[in-house]
């Protein structure tokens, strides 16, 4: 599509799956179509429809997206796709826009230098925002997750995060943990990290049954993790120094909604 | 043996017991050591640290904080496990410590192990009951995972030096800031017999330092480093006298941390002070506040307390206390300052200068930059200047910058920070908020 003088301006919005993959194919095809830079938006998953706008929808390929971080990496460095793609990975509906414009910046030659340090250009400064987000969230989920042991010694553990990070916590478990059978399952997207003993780790996506029944496995706990968690309980409680109670501190620092699956918080 | 008094104790109450006899041990970071995993055992280890729970008083949980045993034959007056106190008695077995760490390990409870035992029977014979346990864990159980493990002041050094290769962290209490208070409340240690551990650990970290340049599988020894920790306030030293070891004991020492503890009265004993307030918790925040000060931010215990100021301010933090003593040396400019100044700035931390500093390259920064970039402008803005311009126009006198610091409320005066609209709001209404007032007051 190429505008000319007389057109009627009218703003587009690509719509991109939302997955890194998707957006990284819009960012190209914004490029690839020749589509006004400045004006053009892009938005992740389904819109929300306004007058005087005219939608594409973009089908994400791989090849095109790889295409894409290839350039970032090599004109940005490797630092800043690291941040980008955790931004990639944020809850948010302006991540697509703000990523665009940011890659869209440094291409321009609008940012010199370092392009995620120039944290004064609002683009950058809302991916660092939400890249920081979701390390947050990536690190709460390394401190407050729990495994439950189940009949036949693997470990299963349920999550709610608040991102999309189950790939990105994997690896730490696997390398910490290669010798044992572990799911991680993220209730809230329905997909379940597995790591098979001595073997690379994989995800995979959960359908209704698989999900009930992963949900009744709570239930089928082995013999020595009520034992287990009853000692990390009363070990949590003993470590309380009385003169020093401070629980406003404590919530501070476990905000209530991590607390669901923590043993240490749980009445049994 | 005579000393096997708890032998028909369950583990739970093992635990109990053992882990409340270590909770006054302020040390619980799993940070400095990163590690992965070989893929034959169990375990890794992150340089930052993972803390996994907060118990009851906000501290956190990160390792699996015991007592080897609490049957001490020492005499501390301001321990809870002093041979004079008629307390229950238990000894964890090392393959009992190696079950509880895996086992806790895997569900992921805990970042590793923190091993520190009363003296049973002589330091030597204690140190080697530690390196059995480790040897244990490490080897046999092949656990990768954070060990912090106490050297026993007095052991053997040969068993430290061991020991050594086996954790990650290691650590001699200093207990008390002075020799003297030392041999007024602890009777059975000595300054000397501390201070040597601590100067073979250091001494053994350098030389494993050379020879992992030189071959790149040589045994690591206490790649973490060493720490210590000082009880403050059972003992009439001044914050100046605890910040003065404090800095010798970073910079002759090598130590990656020096805690402070509050002390907590758990003794009935004449020679330990009544603390009717509680344990001197601010106190310790503040000495902690200038810890970070000497150890990230370039300052000098000199600069920040003298022998006529010994003590801390409570109400300002040690950086606005210089700050406000040393009014000369403002405001600075952000745009211009150099990144040793900007850390000297009340509201800007280490990130925020870092981050400053790079922002600053690629065009000038204002008020709303800085905010974005973290810095703290409730404290700051007295400080500094943008481009030459103050925030708004405010006298650099210490009195009226005091007077506002102490003010915890942000009183930007309206439109300053470029905000210049209001959410309007049906209860802005101010006979209606009288209203209500006066409601709640009835109910």
């Amino acid at each position: 599509m190429v505008l000319r003088k007389g057109d009627a301006v009218e703003e587009t919005v690509l719509v991109c799956e939302d997955s890194i993959e998707g957006i990284l194919t819009g960012i190209y095809q914004v490029y690839a179509w020749k589509l006004p830079r400045e004006s053009v938006r892009l938005q992740a998953g389904p819109a929300q429809p306004c007058l005087f706008v005219r939608y594409r929808e973009v089908e994400p390929e791989p090849k095109l997206a790889e295409k894409v971080m290839n350039t970032v990496r090599r004109r940005f460095g490797e630092a800043a796709w690291e941040e980008i793609s955790y931004a990639l990975m944020a809850e948010n509906d302006g991540k697509a826009q703000a990523v665009y414009r940011t890659v869209e910046a440094g291409l321009s030659g609008r940012i010199r230098g370092p392009l995620m340090q120039a944290l004064g250009d609002p683009d950058v400064h809302q991916v660092f925002l939400l890249s920081r987000r979701v390390h947050n969230v990536c690190n709460r989920m390394l401190q407050f997750l729990r495994f439950r042991e189940l009949e036949g010694g693997v470990l299963y553990a349920s999550v709610t995060p608040d991102a999309d990070v189950l790939a990105l916590i994997m690896p730490h478990f696997a390398d910490r943990l290669p010798l044992e059978n572990f799911v991680i399952a993220d209730a809230r997207r329905g997909l379940a990290g597995v790591h098979p003993a001595r073997q690379g780790w994989f995800l995979a996506g959960l359908g209704h049954k698989e999900r009930e029944s992963f949900s009744a496995l709570e239930g089928r706990l082995s013999g020595t993790e009520r034992e287990m968690s009853a000692l990390f309980r009363s070990f949590c409680d003993s470590l309380g120094i009385r003169e020093r109670r401070n629980l406003k501190l404590q919530q501070q620092l476990v905000p209530l909604k991590y607390r669901e699956g923590m043993v240490e918080f749980k009445k049994e | 043996m005579a000393l096997q008094i708890g032998t028909g104790l369950s583990l739970m109450e093992k635990l109990n017991i053992l882990s409340d006899a270590a909770k006054y041990d302020v040390a619980c970071t799993s940070s400095g050591s990163s590690r992965r995993g070989d893929g034959t055992g169990i375990g890794n280890t992150v340089s930052a640290g993972i803390c996994h729970s907060f118990a009851s008083d906000g501290r956190c949980i990160s390792l699996l904080k015991i007592l080897l045993s609490n049957e001490c034959v020492f005499d501390c007056r301001y321990c809870v496990n002093r041979c004079s106190n008629d307390t229950a008695r238990a000894t964890f077995t090392p393959e009992e410590v190696c079950s509880l760490t895996i086992e806790f390990y895997r569900r992921n409870y805990i970042e590793g192990l923190f091993l520190s035992s009363g003296i049973v029977k002589n330091p030597t014979y204690t140190m080697g009951l530690l390196y059995q346990t480790l040897f244990l864990l490490r080897r046999k159980h092949r656990f990768q995972g954070y060990i912090h493990v106490k050297a026993i002041p007095g052991a053997d050094p040969e068993l430290i030096r061991l020991t050594g290769f086996l954790a990650d962290r290691m650590s001699v209490n200093l207990e008390l800031p002075t020799a003297e208070g030392l041999s007024r409340l602890a009777p059975n240690k000595h300054r000397r017999t501390i201070l040597t551990p601590m100067r073979q650990i250091q001494n053994g970290i350098l030389s494993s330092r050379q020879e992992l340049t030189v071959y790149r599988h040589a045994p690591e020894f206490v790649p973490a480093g060493q720490s210590t920790q000082m009880i403050i306030g059972a003992t009439p030293e001044h914050d100046y006298e605890i910040l003065t070891v404090a800095e010798s004991l970073y910079r002759k020492f090598d130590l990656k941390r020096v805690f402070y503890s509050a002390f907590v009265r758990v003794n009935e004993d004449r020679e330990l002070p009544a603390l009717p307030g509680g344990p001197p918790l601010l106190r310790e925040h503040r000495l902690y506040q200038a810890d970070w000060l000497l150890r990230f931010y370039g300052f000098e215990a000199q600069e920040l307390l003298s022998r006529e100021r010994p003590d801390f301010n409570i109400f300002l933090d040690p950086k606005a206390d210089w700050a406000l003593r040393h009014l000369e040396r403002f405001p600075v400019e952000i745009n211009r300052a150099s990144y040793e100044t900007l850390l000297r700035v009340p509201g800007i931390g280490v990130k925020s200068a870092r981050r400053i500093v790079q922002a600053r390259r690629s065009g000038s920064l204002d008020y709303g930059h800085l905010k974005k970039l973290g810095v703290v402008l409730k404290r700051a803005l007295y400080f500094i200047t943008c481009c030459g311009r103050q925030m708004y126009p405010v006298r650099l006198e210490e009195d009226f910058i005091t007077r506002q610091l102490l003010d915890c409320r942000e009183r930007l005066p309206f439109e300053v920070d470029g905000v210049t609209y209001r959410q309007l709001s049906l209860f802005d209404d101010k006979r209606f908020v009288m209203d209500q007032q006066q409601m709640v007051v009835q109910a």
